[in-house]
């Protein structure tokens, strides 16, 4: 029979070694190990693995990487891992080609069912994984409306915009841009006009969704 | 009396607990104290301490700061070495003589150092050495 080859790509040995400590006690896996993607691809030089899992911040530069560059090389099934990941984390697996996701503190008998499943065709990603996201997609969906929606208005009012949503006045706004308090106020009205939005501060609201921007702290200073 | 003379089935090697909320440590850990016996438990749960004074290990290895901290008054009132592996750290800690030393050169918890350092506190609490 032959054994389905799992490379473990991990930065800690106690972890390798703990996964290679399992998946050797059962007969269907052979196991490889990696430390760091320049390891990743010595191995994968010699034999591309059937299954890879991948340390979400595997040395040097992030689990995603790796997932893209087995992409290029091998027809490899990934599965990204780690404690405590981000929705955004889990989106970015994903969407950079990985094809599950799971979390580190699994049980054994879990990760060997994950595996098996992997085999069989299947997706491993937890529950709640699962649902973050689907939450990173709907924010996802979220963002490309409202950045469509933004195209409506000028470069200008884009510029009036940006400094809204940092919390700026419109004497602030005029100062940085030049022109009269007057002028900002009008292009704040044809702001929320075109947006058809109630206020400033949904506009600002619109602002940072539409760009991913965090909300300005409410103690800090509003933009000089 | 010690838990070695409490266990029914004679086996001699010395007991050690490992509290861990991450499962997959204590497979590395079984595997490294090939000298021991090895009882896994979850981590994380509460009543650290209760578990220890049933168990009565010879060394705790624990991977939460909330075992850590449970155990360490366990640790010190009994003189058992007690081992904090620290996955999101990296980092490896010895609870010794009521303080806790971090241990190894930076390359973060390792199946050698763990065993090592179990097995040299080990040898030493049996010798009665400081």
């Amino acid at each position: 029979m032959r054994r389905t080859r799992i490379l473990v790509a991990d930065s800690l040995h106690i972890f390798r070694a703990g996964v290679k400590n399992l998946l050797e006690r059962e007969s269907d896996f052979a196991i490889v190990e990696a430390d760091s993607l320049d390891d990743v691809l010595r191995v994968v030089h010699q034999e591309c693995p059937d299954i890879a899992l991948i340390d979400l911040e595997l040395p040097p530069s992030g689990g995603v990487a790796v997932v893209q560059e087995l992409a290029q090389r091998c027809s490899t099934y990934t599965i990204v891992w780690s404690f405590e990941p981000s929705r955004d984390a889990v989106l970015a697996a994903v969407r950079s080609g990985a094809h599950g996701f799971l979390h580190k503190e699994i049980s054994p008998e879990g990760l060997v069912r994950a595996l098996r499943g992997v085999v069989q065709g299947e997706a491993p990603l937890s529950r709640d994984l699962a649902s973050l996201m689907i939450e990173a997609l709907h924010g996802l969906d979220e963002r490309t409306n409202a950045r469509e929606r933004a195209t409506v208005l000028s470069a200008r009012e884009r510029e009036v915009l940006d400094l809204v949503a940092q919390g700026a006045r419109n004497k602030q706004i005029a100062a940085v841009l030049t022109i009269s308090e007057f002028t900002v106020k009008r292009h704040v009205q044809n702001i929320l006009k075109k947006l058809e939005l109630p206020s400033r501060k949904a506009a600002a609201t619109f602002y940072r969704t539409a760009f991913g921007i965090e909300e300005a702290p409410a103690a800090a200073a509003p933009i000089a | 009396m010690n838990t070695t003379e409490l266990r029914p089935d004679g086996d001699r090697r010395p007991l050690v607990a490992v509290l861990c909320s991450v499962p997959l440590l204590a497979e590395a850990v079984s595997a490294a104290l090939e000298f021991a016996e090895v009882r896994p438990f979850s981590g994380g749960r509460g009543d650290t301490t209760g578990l220890l004074r049933w168990l009565r290990p010879d060394a705790v290895i624990v991977d939460s700061d909330r075992d850590a901290q449970e155990a360490a008054a366990f640790a010190q009132e009994h003189d058992l070495p007690l081992l904090h592996i620290s996955v999101r750290e990296r980092e490896l800690r010895l609870f010794h003589r009521g303080t806790w030393e971090f241990i190894g050169n930076g390359e973060g918890p390792t199946p050698e150092s763990i065993r090592n350092v179990v097995a040299g506190m080990l040898f030493a609490r049996e010798a009665g050495l400081p």
